[in-house]
């Protein structure tokens, strides 16, 4: 039975430059689009009956899934409550843009169950916000964050991005203290990535901007490490911290590889041994839902290869590592030449039956795990 | 009707209209429908459709009646036009009477125009001087004319005004065949003698002889011999192109076709030699045989040594179709198993490296052409070397092929060849205006040199104007080094080279600069290293990869982020493992881009 619950709100005021999930500028969905968008997701969870249930998290992302009013979210939820039911204390999380968030707003979703908010706050420096196409300022960052506080979130987590054209070391410095002094419960630490046919990747390849010299930017990333842990956050997943057992569970689900269902226009889904996504069309998603049929988009078999592919780069995303106890060939594993050159050159080790990137692996991961995977 | 037959040939340079004019003519004739008519249907295989060039000549019979109210037999036999298949080119040559010049009324003449022209000349050729795609805006056709009475010093008054492409001046040619190409000479009862210039093997049918009958007859159950190799077969089947394969009774003086007996492999019915017959042979055989050698080696090797095998068996396919070239397996201590081949020319190792990538989809590594030395021992003892990693340390002297190259080239841009000539070793030969604005230059080059980047740099001082031809004068003493590369220490033999010891060092250094640039980073910092006789005269670094990490990773796109890293892991198949360090195949052609 599938547990965890994803649910994708595809409405944005303004697309950001360097994502690519997949959504639309709200005011270009034509009247009511929220609310019929929420009485779709409804239609589509009723579709979707017995294939979860007993939700250990619901998790509301976009797009921007605060532009969903209290009771949207509050029907949404309550949908979920009554055709999939949720365990005591199930986490609940959504994610919210600074700038689109009131505080009663907040109340109300803290109100209808939400227990985790995550705040896209990025940089906490304007000009970075810029250049990112972000729409909100340092200041509704700030704001944000005390709003969803007096609200009653006491499970708050920031996103912040390194590696931003023109940032400095200190600037980064200065906008992961800033946002320490907050004192999260969690925090996600991405590096900018330009993702194909994003407008930042069109501006990088027109020499609009540069991103930063590579060493910098591992440096940022080793910095971050390093201030976290010194402020007592447990470096979890390569990108991610969190304060003792405020890890995210439903993020964790993802790499442990766990089933999932995902619901609305773009959501994607994993149970029953196969990976699918809905349509990524907002009309034609709605049009399908009316017509009773999910939208099922691409799925892909995941045969024996794929998982065996998927434990290594998704495990390997744990600091922890995997546990090789739980991994069916892991003795093929260890014989492998190239975990062996790995551990040779020091960016993996093996240590009480955990497979590990080390800290010197943690930048290389991705070369680690062609590595790997390139063994047969 | 000897006296009805004309054989003829089509002189081009690339791109100046030789298979769109092969196209009108068959066209004209009715040999195919325009319906039938795929584009240029000469030029079969799809990598010479793509480069635009004929690399495997062939014949075509054509049927014409013409004002005279007389029947005629007009044969074409197309020829390569490249370089690297002179020496086709001349046996193609030598099968027909006449051939017809097609020039570019936008471009002028060529130096491979003027060099096959010359070839022509040579074996007594009635040239009919055609100007081609006057329908160009920038067509000069006079100029052009001017251009190849002063080159060429042919009469140009009759010159046709043609397009191809537009089907104008299609009669006029074919006339002016008729008129001027005087008939076959020979008799039918002589003892045979017929020229082979061109053969393929087929799946079905074994080797296909293209054959042009001089003396005699030949007709199927006649025990033909090969007079040059002195084999002896049963002739099965003989006939004609039309362009479909027809057979016919017989083919007697003067005619062209084919033969078919039974023979396994091309290396046995070499380009030039004489057909007679073995109970009735001639005398002697046809002038012009020469044993054809490669000039160009490189080493062939599979990216995955499991593919050894196979390319074993794709090499022996090919050369069931292609005597011109050859292969001895070698191992390399970097590179493992693989084999030296020996090819015509450049043209000839990249198109044979392509065949073998696309036709049999294999992945190999290309080490850096190089051509055969001429080596005295220390103890005078003398040899030769296609493999610079096996020039001994100590010798006595080495000698290097020289060639002679001719180069025209409108006077704007004489100043950056003679340079580029210079620079390449080269020694002025020959000066001259072959028109107003035009110059022949002739210069004595070390062959090594041309292999590496000459043609495509004479291309780009020249914006495309400068043309080139060469042919090989003999070897020469030259002062001679080997430079060998190293990666964290360990020699790579398959990147040594063998260069002039007077710009090695800069060669070195050059060499290692590129293989830094070309080379991934990787865990480990590799160091690259020239040496000479042992000392290091050059050194880079690749610094070790810092940063290679997706930083975000969640449900949406797993399987996205899956086949992401499986592209990374196919990049990483292309490339070779020397030792611990992995090499991307195009480092090993790297050293070709050196420059002086």
């Amino acid at each position: 039975m599938v547990n965890y619950l994803y649910i994708h709100v595809p409405f944005c005021i303004a697309k950001c430059h360097y994502c690519d999930f997949y959504s639309v500028p709200v005011e270009n969905a034509g009247p009511d689009a929220t609310g019929k968008y929420v009485r779709t997701l409804l239609k589509e969870m009723k579709l979707r009956e017995g294939s979860a249930g007993n939700l250990k998290t619901v998790y509301l992302g976009g797009g921007t899934p605060t532009l969903l009013s209290g009771s949207q979210v509050a029907d949404i939820l309550s949908g979920a409550r009554e055709i999939f039911a949720l365990v005591p204390r199930a986490e609940i999380s959504i994610e919210a843009n600074p700038g689109t968030v009131s505080e009663a707003q907040l109340a109300a979703f803290r109100e209808s169950g939400v227990n985790r908010i995550s705040i896209g706050v990025q940089s906490l420096a304007d000009h970075e916000l810029c250049v990112l196409g972000r729409r909100h300022k340092v200041k509704d960052a700030f704001a944000a964050f005390r709003a969803a506080r007096s609200a009653g979130f006491d499970n708050i987590s920031l996103d912040l991005i390194y590696g931003i054209p023109g940032q400095s070391m200190d600037a980064w410095e200065n906008t992961v203290s800033s946002a320490l002094d907050l004192s999260p419960e969690h925090v996600s630490a991405y590096e900018l990535t330009p993702e194909e046919s994003t407008p930042l990747q069109v501006e990088l390849a027109e020499g609009v901007y540069a991103l930063p010299d590579e060493l910098l930017v591992t440096e940022m990333y080793y910095a971050v490490i390093e201030k976290m842990k010194k402020y007592g956050y447990l470096h979890y997943e390569i990108s991610n911290f969190a304060k003792p057992a405020y890890e995210c569970a439903h993020n964790l689900n993802y790499w442990n590889r766990g089933e999932y269902l995902g619901i609305g226009a773009g959501a994607h889904s994993y149970f029953d041994g196969k990976r699918s996504g809905t349509l990524r069309d907002l009309a034609r998603y709605v049009e399908s839902i009316e017509g009773g049929t999910v939208p099922v988009d691409e799925e892909v078999n995941i045969t024996e290869q794929d998982e065996f592919k998927e434990m290594i780069f998704l495990g390997l995303r744990k600091i922890e590592g995997i546990d090789l106890r739980l991994m069916p060939e892991s003795g093929k594993l260890l014989t492998n030449k190239a975990v062996d050159d790995l551990i040779h050159h020091g960016l993996i080790e093996i240590k009480d039956q955990y497979l590990r990137l080390t800290a010197k692996g943690l930048v290389l991961s991705t070369e680690v795990m062609v590595r790997i995977l390139n063994q047969p | 009707m000897q006296k009805n037959i004309r054989n003829f040939t089509i002189i081009a340079h690339i791109d100046h209209g030789k298979s769109t004019l092969a196209d009108r003519l068959l066209e004209y004739t009715g040999a195919l429908s325009s319906r039938e008519m795929t584009e240029q249907v000469l030029d079969s295989m799809d990598l010479e459709r793509e480069r635009g060039i004929t690399i495997k000549a062939h014949a075509v019979r054509l049927g014409y009646k013409a004002d005279d109210g007389n029947e005629y037999v007009l044969n074409l036999i197309d020829t390569p036009g490249h370089v690297d298949f002179s020496y086709e080119v001349s046996r193609s040559l030598a099968s027909c009477e006449g051939s017809v010049l097609v020039v570019d009324a936008t471009q002028g003449v060529e130096a491979q125009t003027l060099a096959n022209t010359y070839l022509a000349i040579e074996h007594n050729h009635e040239i009919i001087p055609v100007i081609n795609k006057i329908d160009l805006p920038g067509a000069e056709p006079q100029k052009v004319k001017e251009q190849i009475e002063e080159a060429i010093g042919i009469d140009c008054s009759e010159a046709i005004l043609a397009s191809a492409k537009e089907g104008i001046g299609t009669k006029e040619i074919l006339d002016a065949i008729v008129r001027k190409v005087p008939p076959p000479k020979g008799t039918g009862e002589a003892p045979l003698k017929a020229l082979i210039f061109d053969s393929w093997f087929d799946n079905y049918q074994g080797v296909i002889v293209l054959i042009r009958v001089f003396d005699g007859t030949v007709r199927p159950g006649m025990k033909m011999r090969l007079m040059a190799a002195g084999k002896e077969h049963e002739i099965t089947k003989v006939g004609v192109f039309t362009p479909k394969m027809e057979e016919v009774p017989q083919l007697s003086a003067g005619e062209v076709g084919y033969l078919i007996a039974g023979i396994k492999t091309v290396g046995d019915t070499k380009i030039g030699d004489t057909i007679t017959d073995a109970a009735r042979p001639a005398e002697s055989q046809l002038p012009g045989y020469k044993e054809i050698k490669p000039m160009v080696f490189s080493g062939l090797y599979p990216v995955e040594n499991i593919q050894y095998e196979e390319l074993k068996n794709a090499l022996e396919k090919l050369r069931l179709n292609d005597s011109s070239f050859s292969f001895e397996p070698e191992t390399s201590s970097a590179l493992g198993f693989g084999f030296r081949c020996g090819f015509l020319g450049l043209l000839h190792m990249e198109i044979i490296k392509e065949r073998l990538e696309r036709e049999f989809q294999l992945s190999l590594i290309t080490t850096a052409p190089t051509v055969i030395y001429r080596v005295t021992g220390t103890k005078g003892e003398e040899f030769f070397i296609d493999n610079p990693s096996s020039l001994p340390d100590r010798f006595e002297k080495i000698e290097e092929p020289y060639v002679k190259v001719s180069v025209f080239v409108p006077q704007e841009y004489i100043g950056q060849i003679l340079e580029l000539c210079q620079e390449k070793r080269g020694a002025q030969t020959e000066f001259t205006f072959i028109s107003k604005d035009r110059i022949m230059v002739g210069y004595e080059i070390p062959l090594n040199e041309i292999l590496w980047d000459f043609y495509d740099r004479l291309k780009s001082v020249s914006r495309g104007y400068a043309s080139m031809d060469y042919e090989f004068i003999g070897y020469r003493p030259s002062k001679l080094v080997k430079l060998d590369v190293l990666l964290n220490g360990e020699p790579v033999d398959a990147l040594s080279l063998i260069v002039h010891s007077d710009t090695s060092y800069y060669k070195g250094r050059q060499l290692v600069e590129k293989l830094r640039q070309v080379i991934p980073r990787q865990m480990f910092e590799i160091a690259i290293q020239a040496s000479i006789g042992g000392k290091i005269i050059a050194r880079e670094s690749v610094k070790a990869m810092r940063k290679n990490v997706l930083a975000k990773c969640y449900g949406g796109d797993i399987t996205r982020k899956r086949k992401l890293l499986e592209k990374q892991k196919e990049g990483k198949k292309k490339m070779k493992q020397i030792g611990k360090v992995e090499i991307p195949q195009e480092a090993f052609l790297t050293v070709l881009k050196v420059k002086e």
